[in-house]
């Protein structure tokens, strides 16, 4: 599945954040967003995933125009720089929380979480609670939740953050592989160099996406 | 703003704006107390004597009184309340979650229960310390449920921030504890006042000509001298003055607290816990008190006046029919738990929220209940609009009042509920009412346990209203004690003490299933 931008602008209380930003990214490729914190990376991924309207531009995924079309209809993941891992669901919940909205026959939703549980490392962890998971597990919680209803786009906003240096080789490594191995589309947006070249298939500075410059 | 954007926008937005979903809260505060209030204030100004009541003897020095006994009831309330709010809201000991709930119990206690718990344990009974001791007992309970959630969210770390840049102790609470708390502390005073300067069931009971309230006034010139345009007139000024005091209290802003911290990991030092100890321990006493009280005659140990309440032995009282007010107390109680619990879910949503529906939603608490149930008398006596028989009204009135405290009971639990958590619903494929349903519900389920329980304890303790609606087939258990308490001689003391010991008892079931059983 393909994702397209074009001409996205977005001014959030009368300050320009976005300025027709557009770009391209193939299906099953990764392109990492880089730049310095407050420059509206974060907004970019806001918008495409529909949690934020856009001023103007477009939102592509697959070659289908998604930009009227609400977030939850829109199938694509979210990975949030503080995980935002649901507190009341222990870890299979929280993996399964997107399969049970797609309705799945329960049989399914088991099959498919033990799968994810194996895939980031957490199989033994099912049912345990989220609060009491290391930064680390929590983010990889994060991932199989957001991969597990095979959404069409991933966003993936710093996930990498706060994390010390050897987890975050380990937690890059395990994207990468996730991302390749169900030819997933992903989004990136970081502003560490070491995070794009462990993940990305291809980056750009967020100024270089602009149409016209500012 | 383009085409796409306005559908994006409607669709994002179908679960309704703050004023939509308001709109069922907004129809039953109208109907059982704005409307009301409005015909009160038609009845005054026509009438022309807004002023010529208070030349009647006694009328200005009820008021002053209700102003400087509740002034008085505050400080008291305030001073015993606050630090023991802040050391169980902060801190973890032996016997804590105990202390915990004696101390915040009192808060869902009918007010007749308090009036006969203190009329059994002060000796003399009615007078002014009677009175400001129950309304510090039920008070302090006011003032833990209203700033606990805040004072725990106060983080350790936050304090040790301000110790290591260089400020000591009192600049501490001072540049950083006080404008976090201050909303919460500040809200909790307004509130304090109104409830004790609009007391009504506490003084019915342990009042008397010198000591009482413009509330029990409004009644007495209502009901006993027939006199409703005075009383109207009376209501008229204290309503507008308990309007401000709560507007003005429950709008101070504070700074919001972002932080999830549950308490402080610090020892607490030995005389705290004693003091909290001490203050649950005087808190069960007069509770004590009014069981043992149910037990005494004028010759020793008794149970003449449990049998009376239940029908037998009359000895001299008349009128008495427990099956019928607890069949009423009950019936009411559940369909004002019904509509309050549900609406109060609906406009729990601060983030979005409109100023409207908070202000139309605190107004049951700003407007005493005994004024509303006046200006329903005087509103409501026209065709087609003569509800005053109307099998809802009672039950309307009891959900109205019970409304603010739902809200409360709720609103906070929804405000620390992060919207991360319902963005990644949505990024999930949850519709917003799913991502509600099955992200926002179950983390407010606590809190929904909490909002059952109180409106059916608000509802089974109302007695302000239902004292001036009541007919003889709506007599509810708390208008039962009043008038046991109220008959001289004989058993009446007794038995009005067994039958507040009933009603205490079935609040207490109420308040221990629910909200303890829900909860987990």
């Amino acid at each position: 599945m393909s994702l397209d931008l074009v001409s996205i602008g977005v001014s959030i209380a009368g300050r320009r954040v976005l300025h027709d930003v557009s770009f391209s990214v193939p299906t099953g490729h990764t392109l990492a967003v880089r730049g310095p914190s407050g420059i509206g990376k974060s907004t970019l991924l806001r918008v495409v995933s529909g949690l934020l309207v856009a001023d103007h531009g477009r939102v592509l995924i697959d070659g289908h125009d998604v930009t009227s079309v609400p977030t939850h209809r829109r199938s694509v993941g979210f990975v949030f720089q503080d995980s935002q891992l649901f507190p009341h669901l222990d870890v299979a919940g929280n993996i399964a929380f997107g399969l049970r909205m797609q309705r799945l026959e329960r049989s399914h939703i088991d099959a498919s979480v033990a799968e994810w549980l194996t895939r980031v490392g957490l199989a033994d962890r099912a049912h345990q609670s989220v609060r009491t998971l290391s930064g680390g597990e929590q983010r990889r919680v994060a991932l199989a939740r957001a991969l597990a209803p095979r959404p069409k786009v991933l966003l993936l906003d710093e996930p990498f953050s706060g994390l010390d240096n050897e987890l975050r080789v380990r937690l890059a490594e395990l994207v990468h592989d996730l991302l390749h191995d169900t030819d997933t589309t992903a989004l990136l947006v970081t502003h560490d160099d070491d995070d794009v070249r462990r993940v990305a298939d291809a980056d750009h500075h967020l100024a270089d996406l602009t149409d016209e410059p500012t | 703003m383009d085409a796409n954007r306005v559908v994006s926008e409607l669709a994002r937005h179908r679960d309704g704006s703050g004023l939509l979903r308001g709109i069922p809260a907004i129809v039953l505060v109208a109907t059982a107390t704005i409307v009301p209030f409005f015909g009160l204030v038609a009845n005054v100004l026509g009438a022309g004597d807004l002023f010529a009541v208070w030349r009647r003897p006694g009328v200005a020095g009820t008021a002053w009184f209700s102003i400087w006994m509740g002034a008085i009831s505050t400080a008291v309330t305030l001073v015993i309340g606050l630090p023991a709010a802040w050391i169980v809201a902060r801190h973890r000991f032996r016997g804590r979650d105990l202390i915990r709930a004696v101390l915040g119990a009192p808060f869902v206690l009918p007010t007749v229960v308090v009036g006969a718990a203190f009329l059994a344990l002060v000796p003399g009974g009615r007078g002014l310390v009677a009175i400001v001791a129950a309304h510090t007992f039920f008070n302090v309970s006011v003032v833990l449920r209203t700033t606990t959630p805040v004072f725990s969210a106060i983080d350790d770390d936050l304090v040790d921030a301000a110790r290591t840049l260089g400020a000591d102790r009192i600049r501490t609470v001072r540049d950083v504890v006080w404008p976090l708390t201050r909303s919460a502390v500040i809200a909790a005073a307004g509130l304090v006042f109104v409830l004790s300067a609009t007391s009504y069931g506490i003084v019915r009971i342990l009042g008397s000509a010198t000591r009482s309230t413009l509330d029990v006034e409004i009644y007495r010139r209502a009901i006993e001298f027939g006199d409703p345009s005075g009383a109207a007139a009376l209501a008229l000024v204290q309503a507008v003055v308990m309007l401000v005091v709560v507007t003005w209290s429950a709008t101070r802003r504070g700074e919001p607290l972002t932080t999830l911290a549950t308490g402080s990991r610090r020892r607490l030092p030995r005389v705290g816990v004693v003091y909290v100890t001490t203050l649950a321990v005087c808190m069960v006493l007069p509770i004590g008190a009014l069981v043992t009280r149910s037990f005494r005659g004028a010759g020793g140990w008794t149970i003449a006046g449990w049998r009376a309440v239940f029908g037998h032995d009359h000895a001299g009282l008349t009128g008495v029919d427990l099956v019928g007010a607890l069949g009423n107390s009950l019936r009411f109680a559940v369909i004002a738990a019904i509509v309050a619990v549900p609406l109060a879910i609906l406009i729990a949503r601060p983030r979005r929220n409109s100023r409207l529906v908070n202000l139309i939603t605190s107004t049951p608490v700003a407007v005493s209940s005994v004024v509303v149930g006046l200006g329903i008398l005087i509103t409501y006596d026209v065709e087609p609009f003569d509800f005053r028989s109307a099998w809802w009204l009672i039950p309307a009135v009891h959900a109205s009042v019970a409304l603010p405290y739902a809200l409360r009971s709720i609103a906070p639990l929804v405000a620390r509920v992060p919207t991360g958590l319902g963005e990644a619903a949505a990024t999930l494929g949850a519709s917003p009412w799913r991502a509600w349903w099955s992200v926002e519900l179950p983390l407010l389920r606590p809190a929904l346990a909490t909002a059952t329980a109180t409106s059916l304890a608000v509802s089974l303790g109302e007695f302000g209203a239902t004292s001036l609606l009541t007919r003889r087939d709506t007599r509810t258990l708390p208008l039962l004690v009043e008038s046991l308490l109220g008959r001289s001689g004989g058993v009446g003391n007794t038995a009005g003490s067994a039958a507040a010991t009933l009603l205490l008892v079935l609040t207490g079931l109420v308040i221990v299933v629910l909200d303890r059983g829900l909860r987990t």
